[in-house]
């Protein structure tokens, strides 16, 4: 279940980095809190199962609901509803986000875990959304 | 190696290939409310270009009057290496995949020759399009079958199928629903089916694999009719063999599994058709290049 919504939060990067409606944008990244959130669910033990309760709770009332509440509400008072010329093209975002994969499956490979097998998906995709999320910063700063 | 016993099997897919087609049209007339052609539309089509002449204009050379007999030749050779549920292929041997996959590379490669052969400045337009897109394509496949042989430890389609098995979907399920997405894209794009391209169309400007064969009549077209609807039955059976991963001592259940497959991927495609507008043409690399993102991550995945 874990490696699951891991490949899912990394599939959604990929829609994120190749859609050109900000809307559809933000409903993404809603998608990824939400699968966030369920990840203190899933890997959570059950003597603490109050607590990641809680945490998936807020984390997803937060990524999932607030965020892209007020994104969406930028948006309007901005009045910009699609991204027309992006700095770095959309099949250049997804070219740069496939090798952005290769070097987080590297790098977790070589870093020290402890734990089982499961940290390294865990580790990947923590390194994935980082680094998309600093792609898509720069190609917006650029504009 | 040759299986004898297997031959049956691929002239079973040989003779019902161009029903297939047959199912996917009527699955869009069904969705439509439509009552739609006739099941077997496409072999009256052949059979009545079969009884035809062809044309041929003067600019063209002997690849326009080659390139239909190879194109309908290499997916019907190709075909020999693809196993029929737990059964194995006709034609295996270790190191088939690639062999495989490049008998459909020349049967593209003399389409786009043909078509640059009439002089048509729209062939020559399609033929440029077709090869971008194949050559888009064609990586994502292998890195499929990358992730597969990664996956089971098999080189060859036989035992690669073989080894796809319920346990597995078990073990590596999130990488095999990877692999059947990316599968479908590629069957979509490689039969230039609707998001990709549409089968359907007249507009020369929009069309892609079918301004290329305007030029060809006859019994010409009839091969190349037939050798796309040989082409449909591969992909299809590649993908039906990954979602139905009936292997059992019984090869009827599973020959009845794997054409249960079969039915389902044709109707997938058929409900696609249906649902889905033709992509922009500046939309479907950007659609590849996603399927080659699915692709990286699946066979990182078998990394891990």
């Amino acid at each position: 279940m874990m490696d699951l919504i891991l490949v899912l939060l990394a599939l959604t990067g990929f829609v994120f980095l190749g859609s050109s409606r900000l809307q559809f944008g933000i409903r993404t990244l809603a998608l990824q809190g939400i699968l966030l959130g369920l990840i203190p669910l899933v890997s959570g033990s059950d003597t603490h199962m109050l607590r990641a309760v809680v945490v998936a709770c807020v984390s997803i009332g937060i990524k999932g609901w607030v965020f892209p509440h007020f994104l969406t509400r930028a948006m309007r008072k901005a009045k910009v509803w699609r991204e027309d010329n992006p700095f770095v093209g959309f099949n250049t975002s997804m070219l740069i986000g496939i090798v952005c994969l290769g070097i987080a499956f590297w790098v977790a490979s070589h870093l020290p875990m402890f734990g089982n097998q499961q940290s390294l998906l865990t580790v990947v995709v923590s390194f994935l959304i980082s680094s998309w999320g600093c792609l898509s910063s720069s190609a917006g700063a650029k504009r | 190696m040759i299986h004898y016993t297997s031959i049956c099997y691929w002239l079973f897919a040989l003779i019902t290939s161009p029903l297939l087609v047959g199912v996917i049209n009527r699955t869009k007339a069904i969705a439509a409310g439509r009552n739609g052609q006739p099941l077997l539309q496409l072999y009256y089509d052949i059979a009545k270009l079969l009884r035809k002449d062809a044309l041929y204009s003067r600019t063209t050379t002997w690849v326009f009057r080659t390139a239909p007999v190879i194109v309908l030749a290499c997916p019907a050779l190709a075909l020999l290496f693809i196993p029929w549920g737990g059964a194995p292929a006709t034609l295996t041997f270790t190191g088939d995949l690639v062999p495989a996959i490049y008998l459909l590379g020349t049967a593209r490669f003399f389409t786009i020759l043909a078509a640059l052969d009439t002089g048509s400045a729209f062939e020559g337009m399609g033929a440029s399009r077709e090869a971008f897109f194949a050559a888009l394509t064609e990586p994502i496949l292998f890195m499929v079958l990358a992730t597969l042989v990664r996956l089971t430890g098999a080189l060859s389609f036989t035992t690669l199928y073989v080894s796809i098995s319920p346990n597995l979907w078990v073990t590596a399920g999130e990488v095999l629903i990877l692999e059947t997405v990316t599968l479908f894209v590629v069957l979509l794009t490689e039969n230039s089916r609707i998001p990709i391209d549409d089968p359907t169309t007249h507009l020369e400007l929009t069309m892609i694999h079918e301004v290329m064969v305007l030029d060809h009549s006859g019994v010409d077209f009839a091969y190349i009719l037939y050798g796309s609807a040989v082409k449909m039955w591969l992909f299809s059976a590649l993908l039906a063999g990954l979602i139905v991963p009936v292997r059992t001592a019984n090869v009827w259940l599973n020959g009845v599994a794997f054409l249960g497959g079969m039915f389902c991927v044709a109707v997938m495609v058929g409900v696609v058709e249906s649902v889905m507008a033709r992509l922009r043409l500046n939309r479907v690399p950007q659609m590849l290049v996603g399927a080659a993102a699915i692709a990286a991550m699946s066979i990182f995945l078998t990394l891990k």
